[in-house]
């Protein structure tokens, strides 16, 4: 399950070399891609609070729901007073590519099985957004408030892959290493 | 040990009722919330201080006291831009966190 989750964000990681080979992308790519990513999160989120039947798996998705729609109201609401049209690229075809797949195998999957396989996806989905968020779109993003915006989600990513590992670790009955509440 | 007041609108009352309770000694001791953290993450606080938390994070956040059992303090959700106050009333040590981000956790160490 783990080897699905990382092969779907191996294709990230190739459209992200693309751009780091050539000039990184543009604001508005940037801005594409941000909203993408918390769409993305939005989704699975939604569905892993509907179909779980697992307490704590179930606030997790809710709080996923919750920030990343709260991210994206913000993004949305820099890109119209920049007047920057998010723009569609590869990276955030990528991004969708990982998602359809994702969410057709969470479809394929129940109980503690679909608990695993959403929890172990969103520790990798969160920790190649970190990795996109550092390599790619602070470093290329040219607007000053769209960087700063960027910055500032930065740690909420961080929290969410987290908690996330928190949870994957109680899932699979090992002590997690992640902090909590410590 | 600690005496919750929620949300802005409680803020601005509890600042009236304050105004005639501090002594001259007592702080208002301020506590931002961004980045996912509490800045400071650990207080040194005295008995009639009072404690602010802001959120100045863009995510909501809660400030509860960790104790299973009988928490001393639940601010509710703070949105961004929203305060919580309480007062000191007594010497102790409270571990506090975010009960919507359970990776945010920080220190009230309270004395006479």
């Amino acid at each position: 399950m783990k080897f699905f989750a990382l092969s779907s964000l191996s294709i990230l990681a190739i459209s992200l070399s693309a751009f780091a080979a050539t000039q990184g992308p543009n604001d508005a790519q940037i801005a594409h891609i941000v909203v993408t990513a918390n769409a993305i999160d939005i989704d699975a989120g939604k569905l892993a609070e509907g179909k779980t039947k697992n307490a704590e798996v179930k606030k997790f998705a809710q709080q996923m729901v919750t920030d990343h729609s709260a991210v994206n109201e913000q993004a949305g609401a820099l890109a119209k007073k920049l007047g920057v049209t998010p723009e569609d690229n590869d990276t955030s075809k990528s991004l969708q590519t990982g998602a359809t797949e994702n969410i057709s195998k969470l479809n394929s999957l129940s109980g503690a099985a679909f608990d695993k396989e959403y929890v172990a996806h969103e520790v990798a989905y969160h920790q190649a957004v970190l990795d996109t968020i550092d390599k790619t779109l602070i470093p290329s993003a040219t607007n000053g408030e769209l960087k700063a915006l960027i910055v500032k989600v930065r740690p909420a990513i961080a929290a969410h892959l987290g908690h996330a590992k928190m949870l994957d670790a109680k899932l699979s009955g090992k002590k997690s290493h992640a902090h909590k509440h410590g | 040990m600690a005496k919750p007041r929620k949300s802005l609108a409680a803020l601005v009352a509890g600042l009236v009722l304050l105004a005639g309770s501090l002594s001259a000694s007592a702080k208002d001791i301020q506590v931002k919330i961004e980045g996912m953290s509490f800045v400071p993450k650990n207080i040194q606080a005295k008995v009639g201080d009072t404690i602010t938390w802001t959120n100045q994070d863009i995510l909501p956040h809660t400030v509860t006291d960790l104790k299973k059992s009988k928490p001393l303090m639940n601010s509710g959700t703070l949105l961004p831009g929203a305060s919580f106050q309480i007062k000191v009333l007594r010497s102790g040590n409270i571990h506090y966190g975010c009960l919507l981000h359970p990776t945010m956790s920080a220190q009230i160490h309270a004395g006479k």
